[in-house]
């Protein structure tokens, strides 16, 4: 599933270094715990 | 963490109604494919493994078509020589409602020292962190050293950001649960 790029933004130092980097696509995977 | 599959509208872990404990994996499907996700789950999964109850049950919940068709062919794979039908739930995924803030990253939360870290993040950003899901596995004792180096390898970052990660890195190993 294809999400909106809403977690796009500049490079932060807010953020730790590869969190700050922010992915190009992101999918999504959803299981239940057995 | 979150729930899905059932009809109760917000639920919580409290007031679960008819809603199952799920998981949520953000990926970069240039560098993991839905397939291969699929291979670690039913590595643990029986597909004919019919649900016990439905608060905890191991179930595919499938965003589209094309996840629907993956999960039904991996599956079958599974089952390898054996027969008999598939009983472990494979059903579209509904609204995810995200669980309370202390099932998010459980491991980690118990740390104050790289809890410390994540202070200007928001929850949210704290539950989307690929930094928190390392560290939080590094003390539930699921990411070894040799495996975050070579996560990191895939990340452009400075000589200094790489050795913060690594400090970060430490020091959670070092709380590692036995």
């Amino acid at each position: 599933m294809m999400k909106p790029a809403e977690n796009v933004e500049a490079p932060s130092t807010r953020l730790l270094p590869v969190d700050a980097l922010a992915p190009s696509r992101v999918e999504t995977a959803t299981f239940g715990l057995g | 963490m979150g729930y899905t599959g059932g009809s109760q509208p917000e639920p919580t872990y409290e007031r679960l109604g008819d809603h199952t404990e799920s998981f949520q994996i953000d990926y970069d499907p240039t560098r993991l494919s839905y397939e291969a996700l699929l291979a670690w789950f039913w590595k643990d999964a029986d597909p004919t493994e019919r649900p016990r109850n439905r608060q905890y049950m191991a179930a595919v919940f499938y965003a589209d078509e094309t996840q629907k068709e993956l999960a039904l062919a991996t599956a079958k794979q599974s089952l390898g020589e054996r027969s008999g039908p598939i009983a472990l739930p494979i059903l579209p995924l509904g609204p995810f409602y995200r669980a309370e803030d202390y099932h998010q990253k459980y491991y980690l939360r118990r740390y104050t020292d790289l809890m410390r870290e994540f202070s200007a993040y928001s929850e949210r950003e704290f539950e989307d962190s690929t930094v928190a899901m390392w560290l939080n596995a590094c003390v539930g004792g699921e990411l070894k050293w040799e495996a975050l180096e070579a996560e990191l390898e895939h990340f452009t970052l400075s000589e200094a950001e790489r050795h913060r990660m690594r400090s970060l890195a430490q020091a959670a190993l070092a709380h590692r649960r036995r």
